[in-house]
């Protein structure tokens, strides 16, 4: 079982992902589709320390040349953030999620999708027609189940 | 976003081309004047000068009055000496002298003015740097160079001429000018800046977001 965890103040800069206890860098994408029926969905694309950008299931795929890099907040930067983290096998009947490590239940579907806009490097970029810079993804909700059977989806970050 | 910056980078390095060509523009002008020779700086100096202005009204030469300054004949020495070799006019030597004192030596040279007349000059050295310069405008022998900053010459002023009774012209040797050292260090300092802002920038964008972000 293997141990996925997102950071974040619910922006992009200020935001980690961590595999296993480790934080990673070079992420470019991260797409987490997640529901009750069965969906799993763990989809994470990085650039490796190799510069190839990979895009791999985060919990059935070894994530070869993956940058691992130092800790990136303090125990006080921590307290502002909120840390959602998914421990699992790569089935939904094996998968446990918790926000500030308390462990969620009822959930009906959980939908992450993280990404970082292109980053256009050289004097190319000054003659490029596209004048409209493509824009950061960051989506992170949960639907839950109440006892009423109603359904409610709460933004985690 | 770092399109907009760098696009007002580049608008910044415009900008500052545009002034520092502007600084120098009168400075090219006069110097290729004092060659002798035709088109551009000739025309540039003369421009300056005002001159063009009075000329340019009448398209033919005949049925106006005949403008006198045009004509070389009746220039002052120093005004023919000017369009010849650029500098500045002073009024008496003594406003030369009682800033830099007595000339070390004093002596006469002949020389052709920007109308091909010839003209005596009363060269007056104090020694040093600009005592050289001084001769190198007269004697004609200048160098492109001169007008480069990373040229000792290009933080002198021009030969300072003054108009002498007997109708000669006392030349003074150029002399230091701080103000267009300002100015290149001005200019210099903001260029620098900008390379290394974008420099920055760049090594910012390859870093990511920030130090405190996986995604990059």
């Amino acid at each position: 079982m293997a141990t996925f965890a997102i950071e974040s103040n619910g922006r992009l800069e200020k935001t980690v992902v961590y595999f296993n206890g480790q934080q990673l860098g070079g992420i470019k994408e991260v797409f987490l589709n997640l529901d009750e029926d069965g969906t799993f969905d763990a989809i994470l694309q990085y650039e490796g320390t190799d510069k190839q950008i990979r895009t791999k299931q985060i919990f059935d795929e070894y994530l070869e040349d993956v940058k691992i890099t130092e800790p990136s907040f303090t125990d006080e930067e921590a307290e502002e953030l909120h840390l959602l983290s998914i421990d699992s096998d790569g089935d939904i009947e094996d998968t446990i999620v918790k926000i500030d490590n308390e462990e969620l239940d009822g959930i009906v579907s959980l939908f992450v999708h993280i990404k970082s806009a292109e980053n256009k490097n050289g004097i190319s970029v000054l003659f490029s027609k596209n004048k409209i810079p493509e824009h950061v993804e960051f989506k992170a909700e949960i639907t839950f189940r109440n006892e009423d059977d109603t359904t409610e989806t709460e933004e985690i970050f | 976003m770092n399109t907009k910056i760098k696009l007002i980078h580049i608008w910044s390095l415009l900008l500052l081309t545009s002034v520092a060509i502007l600084l120098l523009a009168p400075d090219i002008a006069e110097a290729r004047g004092s060659f002798g020779g035709r088109g551009f700086g000739r025309s540039f100096g003369r421009s300056f000068g005002g001159r063009s202005f009075r000329r340019s009204a009448p398209r033919s030469s005949f049925g106006r009055q005949r403008s006198m300054a045009t004509n070389p004949a009746r220039m002052t020495p120093s005004e023919r000496a000017a369009s010849s070799f650029g500098g500045r006019r002073l009024n008496t030597s003594g406003d030369y002298t009682a800033k830099y004192g007595v000339p070390r030596k004093t002596q006469p040279f002949t020389g052709t003015g920007g109308a091909g007349m010839r003209q005596n000059y009363v060269i007056h050295n104090y020694g040093g740097y600009g005592n050289g310069l001084m001769m190198g405008y007269m004697m004609g022998h200048t160098s492109w160079m001169w007008m480069m900053p990373f040229h000792p010459a290009f933080y002198y002023s021009r030969p300072y001429y003054v108009d002498n009774p007997n109708g000669t012209v006392s030349v003074y040797p150029p002399t230091f000018d701080w103000g267009k050292l300002f100015f290149t260090i001005l200019i210099a300092g903001a260029i620098i800046y900008i390379i290394y802002s974008i420099i920055r920038n760049k090594r910012r964008m390859r870093q990511g977001y920030s130090s405190q972000s996986s995604f990059s």
